[in-house]
């Protein structure tokens, strides 16, 4: 086990307000409730559009002022649990911090499971999902048109393409591009992807810390 | 000839009197002039206060002057229309009774700058948003508020559109990760076949 002295706990500097509010009341709290919270907590982490009529839900057979004292330390532990990828927070320095911060063994279990067990990829898979990003192309259609004549040419005989971006956000943008600005795109969209080949080779990211 | 290019309207027979009038040693430069300009939609070749020069140069009115501007540049823009040869385009002055001294400049001028011109014609477009530029930077995701260690590339990029109203331009920010770009790098791929197999 890591010298505790070496690393800091997987919770923070300090033990936050609702995980030290969390162990003065579990000398009254039965294992089955707890169990039930934590499962909770996963299910509201794991789920994209969380909200209050989904956790009133699954909360419906606990009493509102245990959910009160109960559920915000259980959450964070889960959250900052789930924070450090698995190879980097070991589970007996977690069941140690866990210890140093006054959760009884018997409430270990459940929190293990959430934090370590089967799921854990569900709980990164919405981490991943939901982190903040800027629209990405949700679908891209093109045509290529061939315009024969203008008022100012009788015979033009110019492509152009015609594209249409639809982002994750709803949003659709139409826009013309002559072949040269195609080219620009194509060359920089090449580029980039180069970049993120070398980049990916490279030691730094190989390294697993 | 096939096809008459210029119809001699009394305006336009008044013109020609007037550009065979004119002194040839300042002729080339106020064609090579109007023939740069050509290609924009939106600016003349002279501003109000070289108009006003060039008139007092040429000695001839304020009336003759746009008559004269107005017509040197309908022939280029003719030329233009139906993508003439300089020595089409020459055959076509001299059947409207220009001078041939006259003719041969127009002519010449359009040998230069023909070609270019209507190359830049060809790109003119006026729908409601172009693409102007392309910017774009890669950046590694290292973590997020709820994970730590991550190791995610991704790319940022700004698409800057240009609107038909003047002034309004648009920056369509666009993230894309390593798998997204492919799958967008595939569709271009597609398109430039298209693309190719036009020519």
């Amino acid at each position: 086990m890591t010298d505790p002295r070496e690393r800091s706990f997987f919770i923070g500097k300090s033990t936050p307000a609702e995980v030290r509010l969390l162990s003065k009341h579990l000398k009254t709290t039965k294992k089955e409730v707890f169990d039930k919270l934590v499962t909770v907590a996963c299910m509201m982490l794991t789920s994209g559009d969380a909200n209050h009529e989904m956790f009133s839900e699954a909360t419906k057979s606990i009493e509102a002022e245990q959910i009160k004292h109960l559920y915000p330390g259980i959450l964070t532990i889960v959250r900052r649990g789930a924070c450090v990828p698995m190879n980097l927070l070991k589970e007996k320095d977690f069941l140690y911090d866990l210890s140093e911060m006054k959760i009884p063994e018997k409430f270990h279990g459940s929190l293990v499971s959430a934090v370590f067990g089967e799921s854990r990829s569900s709980l990164d898979e919405a981490a991943y999902l939901g982190r903040p990003r800027l629209p990405s192309i949700e679908e891209f259609r093109w045509r290529v048109d061939v315009g024969i004549s203008t008022t100012s040419l009788k015979r033009a005989l110019e492509p152009t393409i015609l594209c249409n971006i639809k982002t994750d956000q709803n949003e659709s943008h139409t826009f013309e591009m002559s072949k040269e600005k195609f080219h620009e795109l194509r060359y920089a969209v090449a580029e980039v992807l180069n970049h993120i080949q070398q980049l990916e080779k490279r030691s730094v990211l190989k390294i697993e810390t | 000839m096939a096809e008459q290019i210029f119809t001699e309207t009394a305006r336009f027979k008044t013109a020609v009197k007037l550009i065979n009038e004119l002194e040839s040693n300042r002729f080339p430069k106020l064609l090579s002039r109007i023939a740069e300009k050509l290609h924009l939609r939106e600016e003349h070749a002279f501003s109000e206060e070289e108009q006003i020069k060039l008139q007092l140069a040429l000695g001839i009115g304020s009336e003759d002057r746009s008559l004269l501007l107005e017509t040197i540049e309908f022939i280029l823009l003719q030329a233009a229309y139906y993508g003439l040869k300089p020595a089409t385009l020459h055959q076509h002055l001299l059947s409207v009774n220009l001078s041939v001294e006259k003719s041969e400049i127009i002519s010449q001028t359009w040998a230069s700058y023909g070609k270019a011109t209507v190359e830049k014609m060809k790109k003119h477009s006026f729908t409601h948003s172009q693409l102007e530029s392309v910017g774009w930077h890669l950046n590694l995701q290292l973590a997020q508020d709820n994970k730590t260690q991550v190791k995610e590339s991704n790319a940022i990029f700004h698409l800057n559109l240009k609107k038909s109203e003047i002034g309004k331009a648009e920056k369509l920010s666009l993230e894309l990760t390593h798998k997204e770009l492919l799958h967008f790098y595939n569709k271009l791929e597609i398109l430039q076949d298209q693309l190719d197999s036009l020519s």
